[in-house]
């Protein structure tokens, strides 16, 4: 009998969490990531701190990984990814492959364990898949994870044509969300929040640029969220309730332009930007469909996995639990919820066992 | 307690080889055996490296402390602390040094001055210190829970899942709270309410409220008075009395009679299949417009008249906050079906006349057009209160609310429900108005926080509390004032403050308060606040 171990698949904030707080009630738990490293994807974000701290949470992510990687009862595999699996709740067995070994092959092993989290996260949605904002063929047009990403990685912000500080920055709400169009028919819950704080960020950085966010509905995250919207306005931040359907570039100039209609003279102006920023939303793991086979587990129309109704942490598989965003977007602070409760979930199921 | 210098070790390591270029190591560890202390330079130049080097030093050496200076050692400290676990060294009687200080000076002699002075101070205020004790702490492992509605609800079957007791208060003669008398979430409650009250390992209270808590997480006392008066010894509270919702009339217009109405009026109307009028206007976020809530509910009771009844149904609001899970679908859904919506900026005019109400705002899309609509009822979405109770049950959990008189969570980076004082959480609507998967997912994490911790009868707690020196102490109780925790209380019988080191979560503030100086930290040791003020000049400089 294995029921004091589980199998946590994917280690992001939620796949960590429920980790933690699993080893916290006295069980043993296997981290099963596919990278090679902890973290997913808020340890690629960058800070959004200005003269305060916005509460992004994306530092906690690396406090966690920091924690998981350290701890006794935490076993975690990188570079792994599951095979197949058997079994009946309390006594599963999950059979895995991993990366590296000296000749560098896969080698293959078999855990036995009580419960399985599945927690494999999201993917940032392809924006290419949105052709009429031309990513990928401007260069001034990049997504908001390669915003992120690079702010991490320079501390600074710059336009991908010439390295300067941009002039005119804007960013496109709801980019492959809420979109039916594209069987994005949901919203992500989490690119209005993060696009106000990094807007806030470029003002405080380059304090001279001036800030436009297309927008259909601000969605409001948390506490504090009217204060937030309130300090973008003062800071001279425009918000425009209206999204442009194509950017039109030029041959030999870091600008494009955008047409929108002005929301007081009911005219359609033309504006030039040199950054745009696509807040892309979250959009499932690609390798959802196999992991739902694999543990006959449903997903919902939008291919998250589905979460039962009086509990979102349980799959219609008993034994198999859900933790963040692979079940439905989440920012960082439900998904680490979300992890904690998961944990409540498998104590539960094996109690009842 | 023995003190022997030659008992203290001192660690430097390097990284990327940034120390060696300007500073001579070996002179600042050779200087410091001469002090009597014996000092180790690791070679590495990588920090995993330093790492092994580090184990194999204290393998080789018997050592009661150590010092361990290097670079950006701060960040490091707990994989340091972890392989001193390993070996069986307390982890609390380390100190770090941050050489990046030292750096900072141009000349080699100086920039080596001053690492030597760094380490020397570490380690002669780590010979001072004395061994962090632990002591053996009993946990009570009954949880009491505050509020019988949904969330309240969740997190004590949840504690019983995890083994533990749990005793339920209920203001009202009922369980269920404000969900019961929604539609379509009465089917879920009801079965939650007879998991409970079948759940042997919890005992439901109802008509009565808390008037008192004493004591410290672990060995908390409660009185609830109701219909009898009752003192339980419980090891954690979870408060999760939920909200109160009152229509905006302040908005509306003294004359709006029975002509407008809140959601929940409307809620009622509908579960009771009484009639709704041929044409309803919904009007929502001229309060609380930070919520979501209010639109999920809307678009909800706006598709249901609709289907119902076949009115013509029309929606107003600031933002159509479609963020929670299947949001984007249903608002599709009720437009398909022919609601329709119009967003505003500027607050919409209402006037009530001959049992018209009539709506008037300016069309976004079209900023020269005036919409007007004529309705029969108007339907406005409702101000969401912390409950009325709130005020009186902070003040005796001694815990902070927020500016809007809701509870107010203290770490978010830890989990939203984390109250101020150890043991107390804020579960569900009395912390922030959510809707139902997002409200049982915090009641879920919440239970297991609370398991993890309260699921051993005993814990061993490392004594890192403040410290008070009854000798000192002149009982002039700017402490027990001022500590954000509640972790001071008085000693009536040795007449000094006494820190409950389980509450206490070494903040510091206590130590600086005190007119007499008679707090100590053991953790904050002086060489650390210096540590911390050079990585601050560090960052600015
Ligand atoms: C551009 C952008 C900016 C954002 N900014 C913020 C912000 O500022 N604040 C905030 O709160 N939220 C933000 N978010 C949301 C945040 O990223 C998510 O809330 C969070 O990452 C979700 O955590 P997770 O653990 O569920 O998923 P992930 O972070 O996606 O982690 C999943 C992990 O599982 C692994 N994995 C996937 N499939 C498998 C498999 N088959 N086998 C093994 N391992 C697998 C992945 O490698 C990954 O490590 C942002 C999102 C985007 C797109
Ligand atoms: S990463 Fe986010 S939460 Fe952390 S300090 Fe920066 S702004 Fe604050
Ligand atoms: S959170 Fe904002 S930007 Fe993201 S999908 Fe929802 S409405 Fe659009
Ligand atoms: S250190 Fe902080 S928590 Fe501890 S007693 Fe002092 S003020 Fe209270
Ligand atoms: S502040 Fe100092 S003197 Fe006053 S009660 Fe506290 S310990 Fe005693």
């Amino acid at each position: 009998m294995n029921s004091k171990e589980v199998a946590i698949i994917g280690g992001g904030v939620a796949g960590i969490s429920a980790a933690v707080a699993l080893t916290d009630i006295g069980f043993m738990v296997h981290i099963i990531e596919r990278d090679v490293q902890l973290g997913g994807h808020a340890t690629s974000f960058a800070c959004k701190a200005t003269d305060k701290c916005s509460k992004c949470l994306v530092c906690v992510a690396d406090e966690l990984v920091l924690k998981a990687s350290q701890h006794p009862k935490i076993r975690v595999l990188t570079g792994s990814e599951v095979m197949s699996f058997s079994g009946k709740p309390g006594d599963f067995e999950l059979r895995i492959s991993q990366a590296g070994g000296e000749e560098s092959l896969f080698k293959e092993s078999v855990l036995k364990i009580g419960a399985i989290v599945i927690a494999t996260g999201f993917m940032p949605f392809n924006a290419e898949e949105k052709k009429e904002y031309g990513y990928g063929k401007y260069k001034n047009v990049i997504t908001a994870s390669d915003f992120e990403r690079a702010i991490r990685a320079n501390g600074a912000i710059s336009r991908p044509t010439d390295g300067s500080a941009p002039e005119k920055i804007t960013f496109f709400q709801c980019v492959g969300s809420r979109d039916e169009s594209i069987g994005k028919g949901y919203c992500s819950k989490v690119c209005c929040s993060y696009a106000l704080k990094l807007s806030k960020l470029v003002k405080s950085e380059i304090p001279e640029s001036d800030i436009t966010i297309f927008y259909m509905d601000v969605q409001p995250t948390g506490k504090d969220f009217l204060k937030l919207r309130e300090s973008c306005e003062e800071m001279g931040i425009k918000f425009v309730r209206n999204l442009p359907s194509k950017i039109y570039g030029y041959a030999d100039s870091d600008f494009m332009r955008v047409n929108n209609l002005n929301n007081n003279t009911g005219e359609v102006v033309q504006d030039e930007f040199d950054l745009i920023v696509l807040s892309v939303g979250m959009s499932p793991q690609n390798d959802v469909k196999f992991l739902a086979n694999t543990f006959k587990v449903d997903l919902d129309e939008h291919n998250f996995f589905k979460g039962l109704k009086q509990s979102t942490n349980l799959s219609n598989t008993p034994g198999i639990f859900l933790a963040g965003a692979c079940q439905g977007p989440k920012d960082i602070e439900e998904s680490m919820a979300h992890g904690r409760a998961a944990a409540a979930e498998v104590v539960k199921m094996l109690r009842e066992q | 307690m023995k003190r022997e210098v030659s008992k203290i070790g001192i660690f430097i390591y390097d990284c990327e080889s940034k120390l060696k270029n300007v500073l001579s190591i070996s002179e600042v560890c050779s200087k410091l055996e001469g002090l009597g202390f014996v000092c180790f330079e690791s070679p590495a130049s990588h920090f995993n490296e330093a790492m092994s080097d580090f184990e194999k030093y204290l393998k080789d050496n018997e050592m009661l402390k150590v010092v361990i200076a290097g670079c950006d050692s701060r960040s490091k400290e707990q994989i340091f602390k972890n392989s001193l676990k390993k070996v069986g060294l307390s982890p609390y009687w380390v100190n770090f040094v941050n050489l990046n200080e030292a750096i900072g000076y141009k000349e080699k002699k100086k920039a080596t001055e001053k690492a030597i002075n760094l380490v020397t101070q570490a380690a002669k205020w780590i010979e001072m210190q004395e061994i962090i004790g632990t002591q053996k702490v009993l946990l009570n492992q009954k949880v009491l829970v505050l509020g019988g509605g949904i969330a309240g609800i969740e997190t004590a079957l949840t504690l019983t899942e995890g083994g533990l007791d749990v005793i339920l208060i209920e203001e009202t003669s009922h369980l269920g709270g404000g969900a019961v008398a929604v539609e379509n979430l009465k089917g879920l409650v009801k079965s939650k309410i007879e998991a409970l009250v079948n759940e042997k390992k919890v005992r439901v209270i109802n008509s009565s409220h808390l008037v008192d808590l004493d004591g410290h997480v672990g060995r908390f006392t409660a009185r609830v008075e109701g219909e009898q008066k009752l003192i339980f010894e419980v090891g954690a509270v979870v408060v999760a009395t939920g909200n109160e919702l009152i229509l905006p009339i302040q908005e509306l217009d003294e004359s709006s009679g029975s002509l407008a109405i809140g959601q929940k009026d409307l809620e009622n109307r509908l579960s009771l299949s009484k009639d709704v009028p041929q044409r309803v206007c919904f009007l929502i976020d001229l309060v609380d417009e930070d919520l979501k809530i209010s639109t999920q509910v809307l678009l909800k009771q706006a598709l249901a008249v609709k289907e119902k009844f076949g009115s013509d149904v029309i929606c107003l609001c600031r933002d159509l906050k479609v963020s929670f899970d299947g949001g984007e679908k249903l608002y599709e859904k009720a437009q398909e079906a022919g609601v329709l919506f119009f967003k505003y900026t500027k607050k919409p005019k209402i006037a009530f006349s001959d049992e018209i109400v009539k709506t008037s705002l300016i069309n976004e899309d079209y900023p020269h057009e005036k919409l007007v609509f004529e309705s029969d009822l108007l339907v406005v979405n409702e101000k969401i209160m912390p409950g009325r109770g709130s005020n009186a049950l902070a003040e005796s959990l001694s815990v902070d609310l927020d500016s809007k008189g809701f509870f107010q969570s203290d770490n978010v980076k830890l989990l939203p429900t984390f109250s101020s004082r150890r043991g107390i959480f804020f579960v569900g609507g009395c912390r922030l108005p959510q809707n139902i998967n997002e409200t049982l997912s915090e009641a879920r994490a919440t239970a297991a926080e609370i398991f993890s911790f309260l699921s051993k009868e005993e814990i061993e707690l490392d004594l890192t509390s403040a410290k008070i020196d009854s000798d000192k102490c002149i009982l002039c109780l700017t402490c027990i004032r001022t500590c954000p925790h509640r972790a001071i209380v008085v000693d009536q019988e040795e007449e000094t403050a006494k820190v409950i080191p389980l509450a206490c979560q070494s903040c510091g503030i206590c130590v600086s308060e005190c007119p007499v100086v008679a707090i100590e930290l053991p953790l904050y040791t002086n060489a650390q606040i210096i540590g911390q003020l050079n990585d601050v000049v560090g960052e600015a400089g």
